[in-house]
């Protein structure tokens, strides 16, 4: 029996999702790539033709800085954004409000920040001022030193040096001149000026020469104004991110400017506006390219990007990214809380709204986080996955004041917005047959749901069969899907389950705007609930009208329902349950019942899977020898279907640490193991794999060629098993 | 529309020095590149199993080719505008940068390997070659193409130094004890 199920597992052990996982595979050469700024590149060697130097001259700044261009940034396929140098050890702040400042102004200000902040940030500027201005900076670990309210342009001469020149706009024919010259200055190291804001400058001693002129223009509608962008600039743009942003809103510009990227605010809802955006939408790379900011319309917009299998990062009010995403550092994703044994009782999770939008996740949410009823029941927060490039560090944040009731999962639908199909029109954006088409976004999720940590996806509002199929092929990191029951069509959705192991499940309601509400639609459930057998309800709430102080008497009001029987749990504690129930894999290692033992460790044998695999929460051998093992005993006998060891890369450590050779095996009664995986020289961060199905108690990871330092580490164990 | 970017940079240029650096661009074969400046390089590494003769192919402007096995682990690091390499077959290699035309992935085997110049530094100069860490007591010869023996150029101190202003252009054989190579001026 026993000499079968090896052959079995050997002659079918398959990749899970497409990487990592071969048994015994050869893997090609990998080649790992340092910066000074802590980023790790990883290029396959059989994707590179060659590598060349080249001798660049850079003007430089007074600090013996290069200047660089957009084109010097370093840009690898797998970041959204570029790898920004280290931000200064002192960083100057400015706060515009307070300045008084005109829109204007705000435009010259933000565009400053971009340039500046391409060759090392050093220019943070206050804009929305909503959060207590410390936030974000202490979260980041950085040294500010404030300019002057009364005398805001002394920041710009502080750094005038590094300016070419102005692009002078007029409003007067169409505001969309300022998008224009942004767009203009960040090609060109320039400031974009109104007359006014000239003068103000000449007036504070600087009189910058004027190398674009673009007042002597005459075009009057928002068309021609990006017309005459896309004809003349456009070519010249970095396509890898494309700015929609309303002209005089300017926000998300220091991150456009610096990177060259064009800033245009089109509405596809005006057809001729439609097929410019589509002509620059084409020239960008899905799965690689996002559109940043916002749009005139939520659904149009986001529809329309989606079309071309691109997604957009909701960021209309974000700020700083240049100096955000420049102190880069791993996710440090908590512990993930074990959970009790399944029940006949009923299961009800809540989320709530609008994490897609990293603006909200700036701001907002740093409010509503601090609001009174957090931590005392379950909550849901939508966060975007985006902020693992963008800014880590307020991922971070949030983990860590995170209490166990705090979930994080992502916003609509994946990394950034994408709206596969809009239930309110009714109609397909995007083509719910094209698998192609949303395939590189679904691909492009996955790896940032691992950085970021979120098992679950909000989806705004439904896919297609065809579609669901794709988030399970490509995104094996989920546990669950939401998607949105507008009540719009015909009879309730329900919840299926897609490729035996992807729950997709309804928010009924959705966008609710009251406790009440929410308490009225999990009722038309809750009411028919017997205790005969598990019962499962989902609801989301719009944050800008019900937070954490206002949710927290869902609690009650369930319990009156149906007394002593409603459990208010996380989104991956509910999609675990609900798989238990449905007899469908999940993953059993986040059972309060396992145990886990390990050879001598430097650390807490539970970091061995705790749910998280970064650095803090890892598993260390205490030896040297490169050996080591970690066995999980999970109390009952399940089948077992999957397994994923993330190694030390995983955690953001080097990647000659990740475990060398090692085996997965597993027992019936911790005395005869049967080997369902073995691996030599392994250097994936990740190793992932399905296989036959085998009835087990214990699961082994038995490593014996550690890192090159001669430890063990293992950043997380999971095992995916069903009754 | 007024153009004046000639005025502006030398606006900027006025203000601010210059200066020449070394950036690095890794081309994909897909057509896409990666720009990195070599200032803010810290150490590029290699992840491998044994790939039979796979290897780092550094070539020089002057067409000499240095292989570097994957299997030995190399590491590259820059410094001082010298690309240095480390493997566990050898101490270390150096390059100058502004001596190498291209780095290609390639079967390293048929070119000099570095665990053929273990316990030697190898640094390729503009003008000429280096060679560091002679072990007293063994003096290094040099011979033409033909196998000529020449005298033997300036050498002290463990290092040899063999430059084109001595030698002439040309490829030449260098022999070290039982170590040779062939390096072209």
């Amino acid at each position: 029996m026993r000499k079968i199920f090896l052959l079995a597992t050997a002659l079918q052990l398959l990749p899970f999702g497409g990487w990592g996982g071969w048994l015994l595979a050869q893997q090609p050469t990998t080649m790992i790539m340092k910066t000074a700024n802590g980023a790790v590149v990883r290029t396959e060697v059989n994707e590179v033709e060659k590598i060349t130097f080249a001798d660049t001259l850079y003007n430089l700044n007074k600090n013996g800085d290069p200047l660089l261009e957009p084109n010097d940034l370093c840009w690898p396929e797998d970041r959204l954004l570029p790898l920004f140098p280290s931000p200064a050890s002192q960083i100057r702040t400015l706060d515009m409000s307070a300045a008084n400042l005109s829109d204007d102004e705000r435009v010259m200000f933000c565009t400053l920040q971009g340039i500046i902040n391409r060759t090392r940030p050093r220019i943070l500027l206050y804009n929305h001022n909503e959060e207590p201005q410390t936030t974000w900076p202490t979260a980041h670990s950085l040294r500010t030193a404030a300019i002057s309210t009364s005398s805001p342009y002394t920041l710009v001469k502080q750094f005038k040096e590094e300016i070419n020149g102005l692009v002078l706009y007029s409003n007067a024919l169409s505001s969309h001149y300022s998008n224009l010259a942004v767009t203009i200055a960040g090609l060109e190291r320039l400031l974009p000026v109104t007359a006014e804001v000239r003068a103000k400058l000449v007036a504070n001693g600087m009189d910058f020469p004027v190398v674009e002129d673009l007042t002597s223009l005459t075009m009057s509608t928002t068309l021609a104004v990006y017309n005459y962008l896309y004809d003349n600039y456009w070519s010249r743009c970095n396509h890898r991110l494309l700015i929609s942003e309303r002209p005089n809103i300017p926000y998300v510009h220091d991150i456009g400017v610096a990177c060259g990227s064009a800033c245009v605010w089109l509405d596809p809802r005006t057809s001729s506006e439609r097929i410019l955006l589509d002509k620059m939408l084409k020239d960008m790379t899905p799965g690689r390219d996002i559109v940043l900011g916002w749009y005139p319309e939520e659904r149009s917009g986001v529809g329309e990007a989606t079309k071309y299998g691109l997604s957009t990062v909701p960021a209309d009010f974000f700020e700083n990214t240049t100096v955000y995403t420049a102190v880069n550092k791993p996710v440090k994703i908590a512990p993930v809380p074990k959970r009790p044994k399944l029940e006949n009782k009923v299961y009800a999770a809540v989320y709530i709204s609008d994490g897609d939008n990293i603006q909200y996740c700036q701001h907002a949410m740093a409010k509503i986080f601090e609001q009174s009823g957090r931590g005392q029941m379950a909550m849901n927060w939508t966060v975007s996955p985006a902020l693992a490039d963008f800014s880590p560090m307020m991922l971070n944040y949030y983990y860590r004041k995170a209490s166990t009731n705090d979930c994080f999962v992502s916003g609509p639908s994946g990394l950034g917005y994408a709206m596969p199909y809009d239930a309110h029109n009714s109609c397909y954006y995007a083509s719910s047959s094209n698998s192609k088409l949303i395939t590189p976004y679904t691909q492009l999720t996955q790896r940032y749901l691992e950085k970021a940590g979120l098992r679950v996806i909000t989806i705004w509002d439904d896919i297609s069969t065809t579609q669901r199929k794709v988030y399970a092929d490509n995104c094996p990191y989920l546990y669950g899907l939401t998607i949105n029951d507008w009540e719009r069509q015909s009879g309730r959705l329900t919840t299926k389950v897609q490729s035996k192991w992807l729950p997709i499940t309804v928010q009924y309601p959705c966008y609710a705007n009251g406790v009440d509400v929410i308490t009225d639609f999990f009722n038309r459930d809750i009411k028919n609930f017997t205790g005969a057998e598990p019962m499962f309800v989902t609801g989301q709430a719009t944050v800008w009208d019900v937070g954490p102080d206002k949710l927290i008497a869902l609690k009650d009001k369930l319990n009156a329902l149906s007394p002593g029987n409603v459990n208010i749990v996380r989104a991956d504690h509910w999609f675990s349950y609900y798989n238990e129930a449905h007899h469908l894999p999940f993953n059993i290692t986040m059972l309060q019942d396992m145990v886990i033992t390990s050879s001598p460790a430097k650390t807490n044998v539970k970091f061995a899977a705790d749910g998280s695999p970064s650095e803090g929460y890892i598993w260390i051998s205490q030896t040297t020898d490169g050996t080591g093992w970690v066995q999980l005993d999970f109390k009952e006998t399940y089948r077992i279907s999957r397994y994923v060891v993330r190694h030390a890369e995983a955690a953001g450590l080097d990647p000659g640490l990740n475990c060398r050779d090692f085996t997965i095996e597993t027992s019936l009664d911790g005395e005869t193991w049967t080997t369902a995986g073995t691996y030599q020289d392994n250097f994936s961060p990740v190793t992932e794999a399905a296989i036959t199905p085998i009835d087990a108690r214990y699961v082994r990871v038995n490593v014996t060629n550690g890192g090159t330092d001669g430890y063990v580490r293992i950043g997380d164990i999971e095992v995916y098993g069903a009754h | 529309m007024r153009k004046t970017l000639v005025v502006a940079t030398l606006f900027l240029g006025i203000l601010s020095g210059r200066a020449q650096e070394k950036v690095m661009d890794i081309q994909k074969t897909d057509g896409t590149s990666i720009r990195t400046r070599v200032a803010d390089l810290k150490q590029i590494s290699f992840l491998t199993v044994d790939e039979g003769g796979q290897g780092l192919l550094v070539k020089t402007m002057g067409g000499e080719t240095a292989g570097i096995l994957f299997e030995t682990n190399p590491v590259v690091t820059v410094s001082k505008g010298k690309l240095i390499v480390k493997s566990s077959s050898a101490d270390t290699v150096e390059f100058e940068i502004t001596d190498i035309a291209e780095i290609l992935f390639g079967d390293a085997s048929e070119y000099t390997g570095i665990d053929e110049l273990k316990g030697f530094t190898y640094v390729l100069q503009e003008g000429g070659m280096l060679l560091r860490g002679i072990p007293k007591g063994i003096t290094p010869r040099v011979y033409s193409i033909d196998g000529r023996s020449l005298p033997t150029p300036s050498f002290s101190n463990g290092e040899l130094r063999l430059s084109r202003a001595t030698l002439g252009t040309g490829i030449f054989i260098v022999k070290v004890g039982t170590f040779s190579t062939k390096i072209q001026l």
